[in-house]
C-alpha cells in the first residue's frame, strides 16, 4: 500500500527545495536534485571534495523513490541511467532520515504574512523539551512573541491557523515597523519554558532520583563488605560514575525553529 | 531535583545571520512535521518499531526490548534459549536508544565469526550505521563499532577503548565472561559504559558462580558478595539452594524466554538415528583402542593422572580413525608411558593407519547424494573434517569447510560459498556458534558432542526463527560402540531435541556430564550395567529445576 504521508512529505519537500520532478508512477517520485540538496541527501563527501577541488561540474543526480512495494513500470524507469536504481522509501530508511534532516535544516527560519490590512511583527519559536534519565521523552512547545506588547505566550501548534500565512504580504498591507531585540525574546522564552516545565508531572524525575540514590547506596554497601576494598576502589568509582551518568534526571530545552511573522493585532 | 540544560544552537545561527530572518513558510511547516516525526511522546513506547525498514519483530522480542529499557533500566542479561532471536532483541534496544538520542557511541563485542553478520544485520534490519572494526582508528572514527572480543582486548586497541566513554556496550556470546579472572571479563568490567547488554543462551554452564560473574558486570552486589551469594544461593556448584529465590534475584537483571513458552511457530524437527555396522577392521581397531583406554583409565585413576586424553581418544575413535591419529601420536610420545603401553599404542597406531574402508564416511556420502539438498555435516574434529572434505570432493560433491580458527572474512566467504555454490558445509563445533544458516534445513551429526547443550547449539544454526521448512537431523551412530549409547541417551532419553534443553544448563554442567559418561562406560562391567547407569543419569537430568523446587517444598 502506498505510504501517502511520506509521499506527500517528499513531494512537497522536493518542490520547495527547487528539485525538478519528472514523470513517474503514481507511487513514485522521479527527482533531479540540485547540487546542494544532492550533498545533503547522499553520503559521498569525498566525491564532492574531489569534484570541487578539480572545479568540475558534475552531471545532475537523479533519484527514483518508491512509496509502495509495487514494481516500477518500465515506461518511466527505462529513461533512468544504470546507476539510478529505483529505491524504496520507508519511515526508518536512510534516505528518509536524510530528507528529514535536510528539511529541518532548510526550515529553521522563515518569514510569513497574514492576508490582512495592518500587520504587526511577531516572533514564533518552536522548542523541543526532552525529559531524560535512563529513559527519555519529548514535548514540542510553541511560543509567540509580540513586538508590539513585548510579551510572549504559549500557543497550541495543532490548533493554530498556520495555513493562513504566506511567503508574501497581500498588496496594500501596512506593516507596522517595530524593532525586535532577539536577546530579549530568547530570555523571555526560556523563562516561560522553565515555568511550563515546572507545571509538568515531576514523578519521572522523582522516581529516577530515588532509584539513583538507592543504587548508589547499595553499591557502597556492597563494596564495604568486600575484603579487598582498596583494590576495588577504582571499580567502585567507575560504577558510581556510570550509575550517575545513566540515571541522573535532567531536562534539555532546545529551541529549534524561529519565524518572523506579520500578523494582525487580534491573531 | 534535576538540571535544566539550554541549547543555544538556534540563537547562535540567528546571530550568524546578523539577526536577519528569512526563509520560506512552507519549508518551516515541513521542518516542524519532520521534528514531530522524531519526537518521542511517551517514556514507555518502543518508538523504533515504525522505523525498522527490514524486520518485523515477534511479540516476545518487542516485550523483551521494552522490559530491558523500562524495567531493567538498560543493564541486562538477555538469556533467551537458542533460536528465539536474541540478536533482534539487542538490535531493538540499540535502535530504540539511538532514536531517542540516549545512545550515540556504541560498542558491540562479538566472536570474530559474527562481526560481519552483526554489522550487516544492524545496517540492513535496523538502519543503524554500524561499522566492522578494521584498525586502530575505527574506535574513534565511528560511533557504532562491531568488533571481536579477541581483537579488542589486545593492545593498542584495549587502551584506546578504555579511554573512551560508551553509551552502550553489547557483548554477544557473553558466556565467555563467566570467569572474572579472564582478560575478557576484565576488559568489559573496565570499559566505561552507561548501558550494558550481555547476550547468551547459556548463562550457567558448569558453576553457579558463572552467573554471579555476569551479574557483577551489570550491577555489583545484586547477588550479594561472593560469600553471601554462596551461603544464600549455592547448594553445590551446580545446584541452587532455592531455585525460586535465585530466579527472583536474577529477574531484576535477566530476561529469559523459552521456546516452549514463546508460542512461536517453529517448523517441525525430525530426528533420526542412523545405525551403522563397522567393518571388521574398524571394529578391531575400536576394540583395541577401547581396551587400551580401559586399562589406562584404571592406572591413571589410581595414580591421580589426567583422564582428559582418554576422554578425547574415546570420543575421537567414535568419530573416525583419522580423528584419533593426532592424539595417538601425542600419547606415543608421552615419556610417562611404560614400555608395554607404548608397544600397544604403536600397534594401535599402525592399525589406524591401515584401515581399508570408512563405513561412516561412505554412509555420509550416500546420505548427501540421497538428500540432494544443502546440508551441514558437523564433526568435533579437524582431522575428520579434512578427511570428509577430501572424500566428498572425490565424489564430486561441492563442499566447503567452516571452523572457529578461520579469520572473519574467510568465515563470511565460506558461508556465502555454501549459500550460493556448494551443497555441503563441513563444520567443526567451534564454527557453529552464532552463525545463522536458515537457508539450509538438513543436518548430519557425523559424531555427537557428549554435551546436550552443544548439540542444541549445532541444530540451532538451522532450526531457529526464520526457518521456513521442517528441519531434518541425522545422527550417525556405529552399532556396538559407545556411540550407540550416546545417541540413544541424547536423542531419546534426555529428549534434548524437545524443549527440556533450556533447563539442563542449570542442573548439570558440560564437563561434569562428559566425565560422568566416561566413568559409566569404563567402570561398567557389561552392556547391562551401562544401560542401567545411563538410565539413572537420564532420569536425574529429567528432573527440571521446577520439579526440584517442588520436591523441596514437599520436604
Amino acid at each position: 500500500m502506498k505510504d501517502q504521508k511520506l509521499y506527500n512529505f517528499c513531494k512537497q519537500y522536493f518542490t520547495l527545495v527547487n528539485a525538478t520532478l519528472h514523470h513517474a508512477d503514481d507511487f513514485a517520485l522521479s527527482v533531479e536534485l540540485p547540487k546542494e540538496v544532492d550533498k545533503e541527501l547522499t553520503d559521498r563527501p569525498f566525491y564532492w571534495m574531489w569534484v570541487e577541488t578539480l572545479g568540475e561540474t558534475p552531471p545532475p543526480n537523479f533519484l527514483y523513490l518508491l512509496f509502495d512495494d509495487l514494481t516500477p513500470s518500465p515506461e518511466w524507469t527505462s529513461v533512468l541511467k544504470d546507476t539510478q536504481k529505483p529505491e524504496r522509501v520507508l519511515p526508518g530508511s536512510y534516505r528518509m532520515q536524510k530528507i528529514y534532516q535536510s528539511a529541518k535544516l532548510h526550515g529553521m527560519f522563515a518569514v510569513a504574512y497574514e492576508r490582512k490590512a495592518d500587520l504587526w511583527p511577531h516572533v514564533l519559536i518552536n522548542v523541543k523539551v526532552s525529559y531524560i534519565s535512563d529513559r527519555q521523552k519529548d514535548e514540542l512547545l510553541s511560543y509567540l512573541f509580540s513586538a508590539h506588547h513585548q510579551t510572549i505566550k504559549k500557543i497550541e501548534w495543532n490548533h493554530w491557523e498556520k495555513n493562513l500565512l504566506y511567503d508574501e504580504p497581500q498588496s496594500g498591507s501596512q506593516i507596522v515597523p517595530l524593532p525586535i531585540n532577539y536577546d530579549l525574546v530568547f530570555s523571555k522564552l526560556l523563562s516561560e519554558v522553565t515555568h511550563e516545565i515546572e507545571k509538568r508531572d515531576q514523578s519521572w524525575a522523582r522516581e529516577s532520583s530515588q532509584r539513583l540514590k538507592k543504587e548508589l547506596t547499595e553499591l557502597d554497601q556492597y563494596y564495604e563488605t568486600m575484603e579487598n576494598k582498596e583494590a576495588l576502589a577504582a571499580e567502585q568509582q567507575l560504577r558510581k560514575a556510570e550509575i550517575t551518568w545513566r540515571m541522573s534526571p535532567r531536562v534539555e530545552v532546545n529551541p529549534y525553529q524561529l519565524a518572523l511573522l506579520y500578523l494582525s493585532e487580534n491573531t | 531535583m534535576y538540571d535544566i540544560q539550554i541549547h543555544d544552537h538556534l540563537r547562535t545561527k540567528l546571530r550568524e545571520r546578523g539577526d536577519a530572518v528569512s526563509g520560506r513558510w512552507g519549508l518551516f511547516l515541513l521542518a516542524q512535521e519532520a521534528e514531530q516525526e522524531s519526537t518521542m511522546v511517551s517514556f514507555d513506547d518502543l518508538a523504533c518499531l515504525k522505523l525498522l525498514p527490514n524486520v518485523l519483530p515477534y511479540t516476545h522480542q518487542i516485550e523483551t526490548a521494552k522490559r530491558v529499557i523500562n524495567e531493567l533500566h538498560g543493564r541486562a542479561l538477555l538469556a533467551d534459549e537458542v533460536g528465539l532471536g536474541k540478536t533482534i532483541e539487542a538490535g531493538l534496544v540499540i535502535k530504540e536508544y539511538m532514536v531517542r538520542g540516549l545512545v550515540k557511541k556504541a560498542l558491540i563485542l562479538v566472536p570474530a565469526s559474527l562481526v560481519l553478520q552483526w554489522t550487516r544485520e544492524l545496517n540492513e534490519k535496523f538502519a543503524v550505521n554500524a561499522f566492522a572494526q578494521r584498525n586502530e582508528w575505527s574506535w574513534t572514527n565511528y560511533d557504532v563499532v562491531v568488533a571481536s572480543m579477541d581483537t579488542t582486548k589486545r593492545e593498542p586497541h584495549r587502551t584506546t577503548v578504555l579511554h573512551q566513554d560508551y553509551d552502550l556496550v553489547v557483548v554477544d556470546e557473553a558466556h565467555k565472561l563467566k570467569n572474572n579472572r579472564t582478560s575478557n571479563w576484565q576488559l568489559v568490567n573496565q570499559i566505561r559504559k552507561k548501558y550494558l547488554l550481555l547476550v547468551t543462551a547459556t548463562p550457567v554452564q558448569n558453576d553457579l558462580k558463572e552467573v554471579y560473574n555476569l551479574i557483577h558486570l551489570l550491577r555489583p552486589g545484586q547477588l550479594g558478595n561472593p560469600a553471601t551469594f554462596t551461603s544464600t544461593h549455592v547448594q553445590d556448584k551446580r545446584t541452587p539452594k532455592d531455585p525460586q529465590a535465585l530466579r527472583s534475584a536474577l529477574n531484576t537483571l535477566m530476561v529469559r524466554n523459552r521456546r516452549k513458552e514463546s508460542h512461536l511457530d517453529f517448523t517441525e524437527r525430525h530426528v533420526e538415528a542412523i545405525l551403522l555396522r563397522l567393518s571388521n577392521e574398524e571394529m578391531e581397531l575400536y576394540h583395541a583402542v577401547s581396551d587400551f583406554i580401559k586399562e589406562e583409565y584404571d592406572y591413571r585413576a589410581s595414580h591421580h593422572r589426567s583422564l582428559l586424553p582418554l576422554i578425547t581418544l574415546q570420543r575421537e575413535i567414535c568419530s573416525s580413525s583419522y580423528a584419533a591419529l593426532p592424539t595417538l601420536e601425542k600419547m606415543r610420545k608421552d615419556p610417562h608411558l611404560n614400555s608395554i603401553a607404548h608397544e600397544r599404542l604403536e600397534h594401535i597406531y599402525e592399525m589406524a593407519q591401515s584401515v581399508p574402508g570408512y563405513t561412516k564416511v561412505n554412509q555420509t556420502i550416500d546420505l548427501v547424494k540421497q538428500i540432494s539438498d544443502k546440508l551441514i555435516v558437523f564433526t568435533e574434529y579437524r582431522a575428520t573434517q579434512d578427511f570428509l572434505l577430501y572424500m566428498l570432493r572425490r565424489s564430486n560433491i561441492a563442499a566447503v569447510p567452516f571452523r572457529g580458527g578461520f579469520k572473519r572474512g574467510k568465515k563470511d566467504w565460506m558461508k556465502d560459498l555454501f549459500e550460493h555454490r556448494a551443497q555441503v558445509l563441513v563444520a567443526t563445533e567451534a564454527g557453529g556458534e552464532g552463525i545463522n544458516l536458515q537457508f539450509c534445513n538438513q543436518v548430519i551429526n557425523f559424531d555427537l558432542p557428549w554435551n546436550p547443550m552443544r548439540v542444541e547449539q549445532r541444530i540451532g544454526r538451522v532450526h531457529r526463527l526464520g526457518q521456513t521448512r521442517p528441519v531434518y537431523i541425522y545422527n550417525l551412530a556405529t552399532k556396538e560402540t559407545i556411540e550407540e549409547h550416546i545417541v540413544q541417551l541424547l536423542q531419546e532419553k534426555i529428549q534434548m531435541f524437545e524443549s527440556v534443553i533450556g533447563e539442563l544448563d542449570v542442573i548439570l554442567g558440560a564437563k561434569a556430564f562428559e566425565k560422568e559418561l566416561l566413568q559409566t562406560f569404563l567402570e561398567s562391567k557389561d552392556e547391562e550395567e551401562i544401560r542401567a547407569r545411563l538410565n539413572v543419569l537420564s532420569k536425574r537430568v529429567q528432573r527440571t529445576p521446577a520439579t526440584i523446587g517442588r520436591e523441596r517444598e514437599k520436604q
